[in-house]
């Protein structure tokens, strides 16, 4: 396995989709009950369960092989996981709901795909101080 | 006015930052000698440093893994005398040239005639 698709980050990939399509479950439910302490219990809950399960995961595959940049990486497999769900939720129930679709994708997509971008700046720019990923300050031992 | 520090404070001092990046060279040593499992790496660093060096075998798993990801090094699975298969290391083409450059850039410079001169005259 290439050093770009480890089997952490598809670990990280799966469990976080399998978290976001729970989130969209609960949310769904949240909206539903007009709550609005609960819809925002659900969302801070999603955000630091998957935060939480990066951190672990990115911990646990750290010990293995320090990445310098793991953190683009489990940001981006967390946008894909996210966006997955959303499709996984409302592609079944199209043509119906294709404008909810739209404006959950359009929504919730904007302002993440700008962070993104902003991340994988980051990335590109730390990548310089590295090899194959790995801190060229912290190679050699 | 000078403050009053032991040679042994002084001498651990220096050595610990000393210390810092030498693992690689007796690792690479260790590899360029013969192919090794991590056991007997641990050994040769051990040994062949008198004790000076010391390393824990997880440390040691995770540097070869360093140096295995960027292709100085590769493995070869070899069944053990008793229990599970081992891992022997050994340097990849790249590795060795990369310990011949390092080694004549820094290490060959201990060799000059005046330095090796000054050197033994240090430890006769």
């Amino acid at each position: 396995m290439n050093s770009l698709i480890t089997r952490p980050l598809l670990l990280f990939f799966g469990t976080a989709l399998i978290v976001s399509l729970g989130f969209r479950a609960a949310l769904v439910a949240a909206i539903a009950s007009q709550s609005i302490p609960l819809i925002v219990l659900v969302s801070v809950t999603y955000f630091f369960a998957l935060f939480g399960l990066g951190l672990w995961i990115g911990r646990r595959w750290a010990e293995q092989l320090p990445f310098a940049d793991v953190g683009f990486r489990f940001h981006l497999a967390v946008f894909l996981a996210h966006f997955t769900a959303v499709l996984l939720w409302y592609v079944p129930a199209l043509p119906q709901s294709s404008d909810n679709l739209v404006e959950v994708l359009i929504g919730e997509g904007f302002a993440w795909s700008i962070a993104l971008v902003i991340h994988f700046g980051a990335f590109l720019w730390n990548r310089r101080r590295t090899i194959g990923g790995l801190d060229r300050d912290e190679l050699f031992e | 006015m000078p403050v009053a520090a032991t040679i042994d404070e002084l001498l651990d001092a220096w050595e610990a930052t000393y210390k810092k990046g030498q693992l690689t060279l007796w690792v690479f040593l260790a590899l360029d000698e013969s192919r090794k499992y991590a056991g007997e790496i641990k050994a040769f660093v051990e040994t062949q440093t008198a004790g000076a060096m010391t390393c824990e075998l997880q440390s040691l798993y995770r540097v070869l893994r360093k140096y295995q990801h960027v292709g100085v090094v590769d493995f070869e699975l070899q069944a053990g005398q008793r229990g599970p298969d081992r891992k022997y290391y050994a340097l990849t083409p790249l590795g060795r040239r990369l310990l011949v450059e390092f080694t004549r850039r820094n290490i060959g410079l201990f060799f000059s005639n005046r330095i090796h001169h000054q050197i033994k005259k240090l430890i006769a």
